[in-house]
């Protein structure tokens, strides 16, 4: 006897029966009869939780009392349905189950943990996602056109040739009009010069030289002279600073993968029979 | 914000100062709306021009007549930025203050005309509107009030 206890085999169904005993008490009352709607203590318990996150305390008696009766009504109701096969034909519970399948499709995807050089390639192979807006630094001096009229044009060029000349020994503040904004600019992106004084600025303003007044540079509000200082060019921004950006577009990049693959391999189930439909009702329904 | 007692035989000044949008249109001209309760509780408001476009004069009663002009075309749906201000400023102090009658202030600036959403429809679906539709209008934008609130 002995022996026969020490065997694997029998250990292995011993426990077995032990753990399926265990099992179905412990899971009794779950499974109901077709004529009875059980709310198992697992279910209270579910619900007070709920309520108690929802609301922040725990419910009172009364309240419980509801959330049992309503979950009752709502069991009820979903078995009457399903009964008359209400959840067939509908738009949203298929799709809502599409959306169930795919979320449990991409569950095995959100997992993936990429190496740098996984997201160093991805950063290479798709530079202008991740690139910095070039940005510049420079001074300008603004000439009104209500205040110059049909003089504009050559105003702003007698004052360029004079600005040149002095290399820098007239104070640009002093010269041109009031301007409400600010005249000087510290390591702006064109996109922020674009909001602030205007698109067509913006598209001129990298074709400027350095270090020398030049222009007349038109804006949305006039004629601009612009002095820039430093100009730095769109550049690739290292790993180190993206690395967020490159990670959750590199696991979308995963994700969509995943997805087709997953659609791949389950539409191969299926024979797939598309019915042929005439030109003219198509147009019909366009 | 509120104003409450003026110091005696002095008006409030204020200074208006706007600018255009730089994608948008030109500016007609700013104005200061001001309100206030006369001797028999009655509501007054009157308008005063205060800075205008294109060197016009604004005469002694506070108005400029002379219209800014329009540049818009109906037909095309389009309008040019070549009248009107790119900015308009100025100071301006209430030449019939009195200490004793409460007052609000408010800034309005006027834009140049423009097409009115009726002509980008019209131009766009090709209709011809129905007679009387406004095409044109002039944009304008309002600041918050500054009451002025005597102390008794």
């Amino acid at each position: 006897m002995k022996k026969v206890l020490r065997e694997p085999l029998v250990r292995f169904l011993f426990l077995g029966a032990v753990i399926f005993a265990a099992s179905s008490y412990m899971s009794r009352d779950r499974t109901d009869k077709p004529g009875e709607i059980v709310v198992t203590r697992g279910r209270i318990e579910a619900l007070a939780t709920g309520f108690t996150r929802t609301w922040q305390r725990p419910p009172t008696e009364q309240e419980m009392l509801g959330l049992v009766r309503d979950y009752a009504r709502e069991e009820a109701a979903y078995r009457a349905a399903m009964a008359q096969g209400l959840d067939r034909d509908d738009t949203v519970i298929r799709k809502r189950l599409r959306q169930k399948l795919e979320f449990l499709s991409e569950d095995l995807t959100a997992k993936l943990e990429p190496t740098d050089a996984d997201l160093e390639e991805y950063l290479r192979s798709h530079p202008r996602e991740f690139q910095a807006d070039p940005t510049f630094t420079f001074r300008h001096v603004y000439l009104n056109p209500d205040k110059h009229g049909t003089s504009l044009d050559s105003d702003a060029r007698s004052l360029l040739a004079q600005l040149q000349r002095a290399k820098g020994k007239i104070d640009f503040n002093s010269v041109g009009d009031l301007f409400l904004l600010q005249d000087q600019f510290e390591k702006v992106s064109l996109s922020e010069v674009s909001h602030v004084l205007g698109t067509s600025f913006a598209n001129s303003l990298p074709g400027l030289p350095i270090a020398q007044w030049s222009g007349p540079v038109k804006s949305g509000y006039g004629m601009h002279l612009v002095f820039v200082t430093e100009s730095n060019n769109a550049q690739l921004r290292p790993l180190v600073e993206v690395r967020n950006d490159v990670l959750r577009e590199w696991r979308d990049v995963k994700r969509l993968e995943a997805l087709d693959n997953y659609y791949a391999k389950l539409l191969r189930r299926y024979d797939l029979k598309i019915e042929p439909v005439s030109e003219t009702k198509l147009a019909e329904a366009r | 914000m509120v104003l409450c007692k003026a110091p005696a035989g002095k008006s409030p000044t204020f200074v208006a100062a706007a600018l255009k949008d730089p994608i948008g249109a030109n500016l007609d001209r700013v104005q200061i709306v001001k309100g206030w309760l006369d001797k028999t509780g009655k509501l007054q408001e009157r308008i005063y021009d205060v800075a205008v476009s294109g060197g016009r004069k604004i005469d002694a009663d506070s108005r400029c007549k002379i219209p800014v002009g329009s540049t818009v075309n109906v037909d095309n749906a389009t309008w040019t930025n070549t009248i009107g201000a790119p900015e308009l400023i100025a100071v301006w102090k209430d030449p019939s203050f009195d200490p004793v009658e409460r007052a609000f202030y408010y800034v309005r600036v006027l834009e140049i005309p423009t097409p009115r959403w009726t002509a980008y429809d019209a131009k766009r679906f090709g209709i011809k509107p129905l007679p009387g539709t406004m095409m044109s209008l002039q944009e304008r934008a309002y600041t918050s009030p500054i009451w002025y609130t005597p102390t008794k």
